[in-house]
């Protein structure tokens, strides 16, 4: 029924609770499906950078290095900032910022490719961290879950390079990113609760409400309380229910579902489009099937 | 080990989205060699979605070429223009862009003004600009925030040796009335 440990730390002894849950084999075919997943939204995100990385970086750019260097010296992040480190601040050239994206680009597709193993992988994460990292101030959503994703799925090696399915570093890669996108999805959860529109109602309304950041216009349709209400509720309902259900084993799929249907419903209402598709990768990993056998951690 | 203790900064600096307490600030300091090169950190930035409804307004760089007399270089409300926007809406080059203008908004709001012209300052470099502002576009959910500020910054812009300096408005306002001329208060 299951195959052998593969190695790692489950080889020589009896394994602890602990043990099980963290190193029992998984699939390498499932973390090399959600690491393609997440190297063709990087790619999206270097892309996205191709018409304004210089308007920002370049020397004389809205956030150039001496408009950075002032506001971290100026605010109270000057102590932490030091640590925000990336290539990018070494040069105030549009056309090798323009080839650092280029790099990235190329990197993401031979990754999303099911390529260039671990080395590839691991490039990727420290080249999307430099971008991630430079633009600091102005960096968005999707950049938190993109860097953790990677990490996780840097160490892993691709299905075509090892001769079994199934491999401890699968497994651990696979927990890492089940418990860190659960901490994420308990952590929008309870802080947007603490929001009023949540409460009254007034939230799907609210999401679409930005006339400049918004990609389809449901502010007339959701502006009718009996929908605009109705839609709030349900994404509140969403998650409550969906995060006890993915991690309770028989209900693993109708959790996650609910997972995905929230996810989808925020990236069409918010247009954050490349942060919802990000956590929709992420959340793929909590499917329970992901560990063929020894696995009795529920 | 290393499992729990990634755990434990995680979970720290997770509880600290909203608002860190001393705590949870000097464990993000503390361990900012770890949290800020991985970009772990999340450092203010709403993953929540909405905490306020006022959080919905899209903002607006504003800048006026042409003042209306000597005395005013900003005071008006007729001649603003927009400035080109970045990127298409919905795009990542305009969320970027809102970011910027919201970060503006917000240090002014905080009265750093200083600050915020810092960041406008390489937007308004353009000798002909004389004057600039940022205001909240209207939508359906402000209509609740009566008392809401659309307007979050506006300054007097001078260019000195080629680079642009802000006088902001009620400040340059607030000194007509108790210094003498030639002390304005200027930010930049």
């Amino acid at each position: 029924m299951s195959e052998p440990a593969a190695g790692g730390p489950l080889a020589d002894a009896p394994p602890s609770a602990w043990d099980r849950f963290w190193f029992s084999p998984g699939s390498l075919r499932r973390v090399g499906q959600i690491r393609s997943g997440l190297a063709i939204l990087t790619l999206l995100y270097f892309a996205s950078y191709w018409s304004d990385i210089g308007f920002w970086f370049a020397d004389g750019g809205v956030a150039d290095r001496e408009v950075f260097a002032r506001l971290i010296s100026e605010t109270d992040s000057a102590s932490t900032a030091r640590w925000r480190l990336s290539p990018l601040f070494w040069t105030g050239s549009p056309l090798i910022m323009r080839a650092y994206l280029a790099a990235g680009i190329g990197l993401a597709a031979v990754v999303a490719a099911g390529r260039g193993g671990r080395i590839a992988t691991a490039l990727l994460w420290l080249a999307f961290l430099g971008l991630a990292n430079r633009a600091s101030f102005l960096a968005g959503l999707a950049e938190l879950p993109l860097a953790f994703g990677l990490a996780y799925c840097a160490f892993v090696p691709t299905p075509r390079s090892r001769d079994r399915a199934n491999d401890w570093t699968a497994g651990l890669s696979l927990r890492l990113l089940q418990t860190h996108t659960t901490l994420w999805l308990i952590t929008v959860l309870l802080t947007q609760l603490a929001g009023s529109a949540w409460w009254n109602g007034n939230a799907a309304l609210a999401l679409v409400a930005p006339t400049d950041a918004r990609l389809f216009d449901l502010g007339g349709l959701l502006s009718r309380p009996t929908l605009g209400n109705s839609l709030t509720h349900l994404l509140v309902l969403l998650p409550l229910l969906g995060l006890p259900l993915a991690w309770h084993r028989p209900t693993n799929r109708w959790g996650v579902g609910l997972l995905i249907g929230w996810w989808v419903l925020l990236g069409m209402l918010s247009a954050q489009l490349l942060y919802a598709a990000t956590l929709l990768v992420l959340i793929s990993s909590l499917r329970w099937n992901f560990f063929p056998g020894g696995y009795r951690g529920s | 080990m290393g499992l729990i203790a990634h755990g434990f900064l995680l979970l720290v600096t997770y509880a600290a989205i909203v608002e860190p307490s001393e705590v949870e600030s000097r464990l993000q300091r503390f361990f900012s060699w770890y949290l800020q090169p991985l970009h772990l950190q999340v450092d203010h930035r709403p993953i929540y979605f909405l905490h306020t409804g006022t959080d919905t307004a899209a903002l607006q760089f504003q800048r006026r070429s042409l003042p209306t007399g000597p005395a005013d270089a900003g005071d008006s409300d007729s001649g603003w223009q927009p400035l080109p926007a970045v990127g298409w809406p919905g795009g990542e080059a305009r969320k970027r862009y809102q970011r910027w203008a919201a970060m503006t908004a917000g240090l002014a709001r905080q009265q750093e003004v200083g600050l915020a012209g810092l960041l406008a300052r390489n937007l308004v470099a353009d000798a002909d600009v004389q004057a600039f502002r940022l205001i909240a576009q209207e939508n359906a959910m402000l209509e609740q925030f009566p008392y809401f500020e659309k307007e979050a910054y506006r300054a007097a812009v001078v260019h000195e040796a080629g680079a642009p300096r802000f006088i902001e408005l009620n400040e340059r306002r607030q000194n007509a009335l108790t210094a003498s001329p030639g002390e304005e208060s200027t930010d930049e």
